[in-house]
């Protein structure tokens, strides 16, 4: 017979606080195809010393139409402009060259215009990663700490405070950061924190509260409705039916690179549109 | 139509599944429930009360169910087929009564429990079987207290080769009484041949039925289950059944795992999660909204009792 000291048994952590006994009446969600898609799909930069942002691509959809590629390079890296514009010449359909910092540009760029205002969705494959390659990282507090707290190029400034401390700060009141934590075994909570400048700045919802944006990680929104326990995105478009295609972590700077990227990106497209049928009809 | 559409929704191209929010097939559940209009099973009832909670915790024993969750020895079935044993036993709790129930009452069980228990010790097992093809509501969520002398409960234990926060069935004494689901009770009464010392056994009765639920739930493509007479489990498991049937690999997939995060996973659910402490951010665990420890200790612990059941069985026919 085994003996023991002590028997380990689980308790129960309490009743949760705020959880109310009033019958649920949920509502109606928001429809990928009533807005403005953004996918986009990011990949390191392959055979660099440490891991930063290579290649990027941007599609952009106005619900089920197709409007245009946009190529995302590094900034400051002119060796490559020249065969990436090239590539991107040639290309069926005419496929846009910009930068990160032009794209995420907290005025000009699409991302602002579209994410952030709420006009449309930001799609990803793995949408932690697509980001966190992208964005500039600061410290993640409170109940997001164990996440990402980060902001997109051009968003946020560092600040040297006393003795050299240095900080990274929203560039402007109305700008926030965005914030992922791991959710489950293969999801993501994306959202955009509040905005430094208080209860009047940045995009709000119409009953004030902070915008906290439309993104949509493909998937664990593919895993809730395949059941397939996998974060591999051939698994979820082969289960929908769409020829696989891995999300690379790492390309070439060049045509090559450029091409697996979109790729991916149309494949991360094609699985948003069935997910959105899905829970659609 | 889509997932929880209605007639009226498909028509007005309204959707009532937020894509953003689902981060597994059990968010799907979650989304069935409030659907239906059921009102969080914890703030729902009072009983039983925190105190009580903490004790099905503690008879909660979940996860992944394996033959040797039976008990030590040998097993003389060849394979268990378990996929579907815990949709099954949760129908066998009774498990959806739980769910619409207005309310909960306590009732004392310990007569009901010991006479079932001396019947299986002397391995008369039609009763029980009786019991469950007959009159399977009747066998509810019972926790016991238990004085364990030698009786083979399940425990966790830190034995070499197993992961740790993992469960065997082993013999057990204490001097303090130990929560145990009432399968468990009888499951070593069974194996042991010896009726444990019931201390008290208290079983959950559902009372009534809540206000506001809907009549009628559309649930995917077109199928409406009528919440009279019907229930979202027996219609997922026959939709996947029909998926199967259809050769549709996607839909049977994820109603197969969705069935068992709807009849256990999400009743056992707790998160962890980062709460305020005066000023401090601490992480702490939170359960989830349809969190409720009865049913997640009583599907499970079911399951074992059934396993023990083929495991006798097949060792009276070998």
């Amino acid at each position: 017979m085994l003996r023991m000291a002590v028997a380990i048994e689980q308790g129960f952590p309490g009743r949760r606080s705020g959880l109310t006994a009033q019958v649920p009446r949920p509502g109606v969600a928001d429809r990928l195809l009533d807005r403005r898609i953004h996918v986009l799909v990011t990949a390191a930069e392959r055979y660099a010393s440490e891991e930063r942002f290579g290649l990027g691509v941007d599609l952009l959809a106005n619900g089920p139409t197709f409007i245009g590629t946009s190529l995302l390079a590094p900034d400051g890296r002119r060796e490559i402009q020249g065969c990436l514009e090239r590539w991107c010449e040639v290309q069926y359909v005419p496929v846009t060259m910009t930068t990160l910092s032009s794209y995420f540009h907290w005025k000009h760029g699409p991302f602002r215009h579209d994410v952030y205002s709420g006009r449309g969705w930001l799609v990803g494959a793995d949408v932690g990663r697509t980001l966190g390659l992208v964005c500039d990282w600061t410290a993640a507090h409170g109940r997001w700490e164990g996440g990402f707290t980060f902001y997109p190029p051009t968003w946020s400034k560092l600040v040297v405070r006393s003795k050299g401390h240095r900080s990274r700060e929203s560039a402007s009141p109305h700008l926030p950061p965005i914030r992922v934590k791991a959710a489950g075994a293969h999801g993501y909570f994306v959202e955009f924190g509040r905005p430094p400048g208080g209860r009047a700045s940045g995009k709000r919802n119409p009953d004030g509260s902070h915008y906290r944006g439309r993104f949509l990680d493909v998937i664990p929104a593919a895993f809730s409705l395949d059941g397939i326990d996998s974060d591999a995105l051939a698994d979820h478009l082969g289960a929908f039916g769409l020829p696989a295609v891995e999300v690379p972590a790492a390309v070439t700077l060049d045509a090559k690179g450029a091409g697996e990227l979109l790729e991916v990106a149309r494949a991360v497209l094609a699985l948003a549109y069935r997910l959105d049928a899905e829970v659609a009809g | 139509m889509g997932w929880l559409q209605s007639d009226a929704d498909h028509r007005l191209d309204h959707v009532r599944l937020d894509l953003p929010t689902l981060q597994s097939p059990s968010s799907i559940d979650v989304a069935i429930l409030r659907r239906a209009g059921i009102v969080p099973l914890l703030a729902k009832y009072e009983t039983p009360s925190d105190a009580g909670l903490d004790r099905w915790m503690a008879a909660h024993f979940g996860g992944w169910q394996s033959a040797e969750a039976a008990g030590a020895g040998i097993f003389f079935a060849i394979d268990v087929d378990e996929v579907l044993a815990y949709t099954t036993n949760f129908g066998l709790i009774g498990g959806w009564s739980y769910c619409i129930a207005a309310s909960l009452v306590e009732q004392d069980a310990r007569a009901d429990v010991l006479a079932l228990a001396r019947k299986l010790a002397r391995k008369y097992v039609a009763p029980f079987l009786e019991r469950a093809t007959y009159a399977p509501d009747s066998l509810g969520c019972t926790l016991c207290e238990v004085l364990p002398n030698g009786d083979e409960l399940p425990i966790e234990v830190d034995e070499p080769g197993h992961t740790d926060g993992s469960y065997r069935i082993r013999p057990v004494t204490s001097t303090v009484p130990l929560a145990r689901s009432v399968y468990d009770v009888l499951l070593s009464a069974l194996r042991t041949g010896h009726v444990p010392d019931v201390v008290s056994a208290t079983r959950l009765l559902p009372v009534g039925r809540q206000p506001g639920l809907r009549r009628s739930l559309p649930l995917y493509g077109g199928i409406v289950v009528d919440l009279r007479d019907d229930d979202p489990v027996q219609a997922l498991a026959r939709l996947r059944v029909e998926a199967k049937t259809n050769g549709d690999g996607r839909l049977a997939a994820l109603t197969r795992v969705a069935l068992n995060a709807m009849v256990y996973g999400n009743f056992a659910r707790l998160d962890q999660v980062r709460t305020r402490s005066g000023r401090r951010w601490v992480l702490t665990e939170r359960h989830g909204d349809y969190a409720f420890p009865p049913l997640a200790a009583s599907v499970p612990a079911l399951t074992r009792l059934f396993v023990g059941l083929a495991e006798h069985l097949s060792g009276e026919v070998a």
